[in-house]
């Protein structure tokens, strides 16, 4: 009887092992070997060390991720707190406008940063009424940084909110009735509580900025983030090697995030992009 | 119960961070109904982009439609069974599964794609056909499905 069941099981999760071997394990390793199979070897794989270029955009990619997940725990952080805590007039409708561009795809967010910092923008309309000129900056790094920001936050307020919602609020008042002041109850109660929720979702989203496609193939034209190099190298320049090791470092650096992320944290994550 | 300064400070807060993510899609369809774009909104609306994008773009449209459904169906297709069994045995081996089914997730789409094409390009008839497209979406959409229903049961 048993042993039948454990038949029917193996077979219910045999087309999805097939299909992960092929479509998944296969090409990765068919990836690692093409990375070391151009005219340099495995030599490749340092390059992205050695090499000034794509060291510069593996660095250039790395800050810009901190910045993003730095940027985006405080305003999620503190947004998501907020509207857990409080109910009030237009509250789910506030959520439903921040959680909307959940849904949108990397391209639609690059075309969200140009309507915000284009050439007709919204920054700009300001800058000029300010008589400070016209402010233009979506196709430069800041562009990008307001791009990730865009994406990131929606699912970031999700997080925190589920974890706020789980807060002890006797916690708070006990540090209240001891003397603490508001700063002290969010650096002392709130904060180390929230860090969980934090830290994984801090790792999705540096994960997500560092392998983020669309956005930065809508407003990068010549800025050097690592996923837009890797594209150049392999549709334009045909230097395919170097991009299938590029690929594979970018990689396994998503996946150690997520992966040391989910040991710190003991929750399960996932990138996006 | 009254509301401190400190509501109003997170209130005005939220609300900010809300215009910054509502005001460019707001803008995204005023500038889609707009006469002309360039000279602004005194130009007029009109609903006649609409009619051409349309004109110009449903084969695109219903083909981004199509690959949408046809990954949905292979994703549940594949997903829901593997989540049903990682439910009901939980263990080293289906631990181990999991792990290997979902670490997709954990690859950028980029890098992914360039593995999928590198193995499988050399087949021309599939690399141009939309079933690559669909291969790829699916490969990552199904890690997420049976990863988020397997912590959902």
């Amino acid at each position: 009887m048993r042993a039948r069941e454990n038949r029917n099981l193996l077979l219910m999760v045999a087309p999805a092992i097939a299909v992960g071997a092929a479509f998944f394990l296969l090409p990765l390793a068919r990836l690692a070997v093409v990375g070391a199979s151009g005219p340099l070897g495995p030599q490749a794989y340092l390059k992205v060390v050695t090499n000034a270029q794509y060291f510069d955009a593996l660095l250039s990619t790395i800050v810009l991720s901190v910045a993003v997940t730095a940027t985006t725990l405080v305003i999620a952080g503190i947004a998501g707190v907020f509207l857990e805590r409080n109910r009030f007039l237009g509250r789910e409708a506030l959520l439903s406008m921040l959680t909307l561009p959940l849904a949108f795809p990397g391209v639609v967010v690059g075309f969200m940063v140009i309507m915000l910092a284009g050439r007709t923008g919204i920054a700009g309309e300001l800058s000029s009424l300010l008589g400070a000129g016209r402010l233009v900056f979506a196709y430069s790094m800041a562009g990008l940084f307001m791009g990730y920001l865009y994406f990131s936050i929606p699912r970031v307020i999700l997080t925190i909110m589920a974890a706020a919602e789980k807060l002890d609020p006797a916690l708070e008042e006990a540090a209240r009735s001891l003397g603490a002041g508001p700063w002290r109850v969010v650096r002392d109660v709130i904060l180390p509580a929230l860090s969980p929720a934090l830290i994984a979702s801090g790792a999705i989203c540096f994960a997500t900025s560092m392998g983020a496609f669309g956005t930065a193939f809508t407003l990068a034209t010549d800025i050097k983030v690592l996923p837009i190099v890797i594209y150049t190298e392999f549709t334009l320049l045909a230097n395919i090697a170097l991009a299938a090791a590029l690929s594979m470092v970018l990689g396994i650096i998503t996946w150690a995030t997520l992966a040391s992320s989910r040991a710190l944290a003991g929750t399960t994550a996932a990138a996006a992009g | 119960m009254g509301r401190t300064r400190y509501f109003y400070l997170q209130l005005g807060f939220t609300l900010l961070v809300c215009a910054f993510l509502i005001l460019p899609v707001l803008m995204s369809i005023v500038a889609g109904l707009t006469e002309n774009f360039f000279v602004g909104m005194k130009s007029g609306f009109t609903l006649r982009w609409i009619g051409v994008v349309w004109e110009l773009y449903a084969q695109t449209i219903l083909r981004s439609m199509y690959i949408a459904l046809a990954t949905l169906a292979v994703t549940l297709v594949l997903g829901v069974p593997t989540a049903y069994v990682l439910a009901k045995r939980p263990g080293l081996l289906t631990r181990m599964i999991e792990e290997f089914l979902v670490l997709p997730v954990a690859i950028p789409g980029l890098a992914i794609a360039l593995a999928l094409i590198l193995t499988y390009g050399s087949f021309r008839d599939f690399r141009t056909s939309w079933v690559f497209i669909l291969v790829g979406h699916a490969r990552r959409a199904s890690a997420r499905v049976s990863g988020d229903a397997s912590s959902a049961s």
